[in-house]
């Protein structure tokens, strides 16, 4: 009687953890059936375009490492990767500096803070395209606001510069995303012991030296995560230099993305721009590597 | 600082309310901010006159609600299958994912393209929306948020023998909630800035997005300034209003994105 009743419960839990696998795997077959047609085929697809040659129609040809040897010989290439870098790394400079000044003085000070927040963040919400109209009238030299600014810097396009169309970049890109990573930094600064900052206080500490020895180390993986985002962001920001320069002038502005856009719909050199692509894919997992490992690094003290 | 960040602002509400004549070489600095005349709608009026704005307005509306009811309903329950079940391959599945998550768009785009033109989509609603139904970001974001909801509630469902559909319908989605709410916002938002695929795929004037519309526009000299400003800023109205709805729930969400980290 008993063996019977401990083999049924046994066989009911049994079928009811089959029934619960089987569920999980019609919870995530839809999403995964979308993900295999939409994003895997795609990048199985680059890797084989990044080796062929031919249009988007016509017949795919065989060129092994043809396109990778022309990569590598091609200053447009290590231009465009410069300049991506260039701009990667200044707005994340930018953005991130001013990111944590700001949420810094605003912990300090205290009043206003909901207001300034909306301040902050209302250019994330708006679109890119429609806030780079904005931009670019506020850039113009003769009725934009930049005119306003003493000397050459005010006299000059800088969007038609090429020393400065950079600069007018990340300009934008700290404008548009600043509010994003103000939000993080202020998460940060909060939840950091008070105990430790008043104890600093009592000894005298003052906000300089409160951010420098106390509150940037004890955010440091904050840093690291601010910055992974901010440089893979800044690699792929398309639609923001697109829409203020359209890589310009005279390609002082082409960034990664505007060189495989113009590439494979422009010149139609799908196998060409394939390659660009899995070039930048590498770079930026490279990049994020780095980061995890330094952020992994971290973790063991504390 | 927070004064700069406003200029952009009062920059566009001022042009958008000049006549054409008055936009260049304001001389002194009052004349620069102070417009002096209120000509909004015809402003707008002009901006409608010339180019298909509500087409476009609409579009992008369409797309966007569109891939975020998808994104909602699609990320949830794979979150939900990768958070409270274990089956055969899920670590895999999962850990795919996670890579996906560095995978840039512009990777893609090419042979998406290509499959997407074979399907005959090009020019349709169903290339817009169809590869963004669900994307790994958004599982992602779901599978974190239903790790935290306690296993009791779906066990004491399944002790009460109500259905796995059913429990993920009327126990887990109401607590989830506010995840789902921080999700269609972000998703929302990401459709409204999409400009790349959108530029891809629409060639014909009628499936322009707003983006890929005005994109266009501003590439044009001829085009009246102050109308775009006029109309960018009416329909940018929508997004600015969701974003005060929900901003409580943007901070949360991204202020404990960044505290897990």
């Amino acid at each position: 009687m008993r063996a019977a009743g401990l083999q049924r419960a046994f066989q009911q839990r049994h079928s009811l953890v089959a029934r619960r696998d089987q569920a999980g795997w019609l919870f995530v077959a839809p999403a995964l059936l979308l993900l295999g047609a939409f994003f895997i085929y795609p990048i199985l697809k680059t890797l084989q375009f990044s080796v062929s040659e031919g249009s988007i129609i016509g017949e795919l040809e065989y060129v092994g490492a043809d396109n990778i040897a022309r990569l590598l010989r091609d200053s447009d290439f290590y231009h465009s990767l410069w300049i991506t870098f260039l701009y990667a790394a200044g707005s994340g400079l930018v953005t991130i500096s001013l990111a944590f000044l700001i949420a810094f003085v605003l912990q300090q000070v205290g009043s206003f803070q909901s207001w300034l927040r909306s301040i902050f963040f209302y250019p994330v919400v708006l679109s890119t395209v429609i806030a780079s109209v904005v931009f670019v009238s506020v850039f113009n030299p003769f009725s934009g606001i930049m005119r306003l600014l003493p000397g050459g810097l005010g006299a000059t396009n800088w969007l038609q510069s090429s020393t400065l169309v950079i600069p007018a970049l990340i300009v934008f890109t700290t404008w548009k995303g600043l509010g994003f990573y103000l939000l993080i930094f202020i998460a940060g600064i909060a939840n950091i012991n008070q105990d430790h900052l008043d104890a600093a206080k009592v000894d005298g500490a003052g906000g300089y030296a409160l951010a420098r020895h106390i509150v940037i180390p004890m955010l440091r993986r904050l840093f690291i995560f601010a910055w992974v985002i901010t440089i893979v962001y800044g690699f792929q920001n398309f639609a923001l230099v697109f829409s203020l320069t359209r890589g310009g002038p005279n390609e002082a502005s082409r960034i990664l993305p505007i060189m495989i856009y113009e590439e494979a719909f422009k010149f139609f050199n799908m196998g060409y721009a394939s390659a660009i692509a899995v070039v930048m894919a590498v770079v930026m997992a490279a990049v994020s590597l780095v980061a995890f490992v330094l952020w992994r690094g971290d973790r063991e003290p504390v | 600082m927070a004064v700069l960040f406003l200029l952009p602002l009062f920059w566009w509400l001022s042009t958008a309310v000049r006549s054409t004549a008055s936009i260049p070489v304001g001389l002194s600095l009052f004349d620069t901010w102070w417009p002096g005349e209120f000509r909004f709608f015809e402003n707008l009026e002009t901006a409608f006159d010339l180019y298909p704005m509500a087409t476009f307005f609409v579009n992008t509306i369409i797309v966007a609600t569109v891939v975020t009811i998808g994104e909602v309903v699609i990320a949830s329950m794979a979150g939900y299958g990768f958070a409270k079940f274990r089956f055969l391959g899920k670590n895999v599945a999962f850990a795919a994912i996670l890579v996906f998550l560095l995978v840039p768009q512009i990777v893609v785009v090419v042979p998406l393209f290509q499959l997407v033109a074979s399907l005959g989509f090009v020019n349709t609603y169903p290339a817009l929306i169809v590869p963004f139904l669900v994307t790994p970001l958004g599982i992602f974001m779901m599978r974190q948020f239903m790790l935290e909801i306690p296993n009791e509630f779906q066990e004491s469902a399944r002790i009460d023998g109500a259905s796995e559909w059913r429990i993920y319908r009327s126990v887990i989605m109401p607590l989830a909630r506010n995840g789902l709410i921080t999700l269609a916002v972000f998703t929302f938002i990401f459709q409204w800035d999409a400009l790349l695929w959108p530029l891809i795929v629409s060639s014909r004037e009628e499936m322009y997005t707003l983006n890929v519309g005005v994109s266009l526009l501003q590439a044009n000299v001829q085009t009246p300034y102050n109308s775009i400003f006029a109309v960018t800023l009416l329909f940018s109205i929508p997004v600015l209003v969701l974003y005060f709805a929900v901003q409580r729930q943007i901070s949360d969400a991204v202020s404990a994105g960044g505290i897990k980290t």
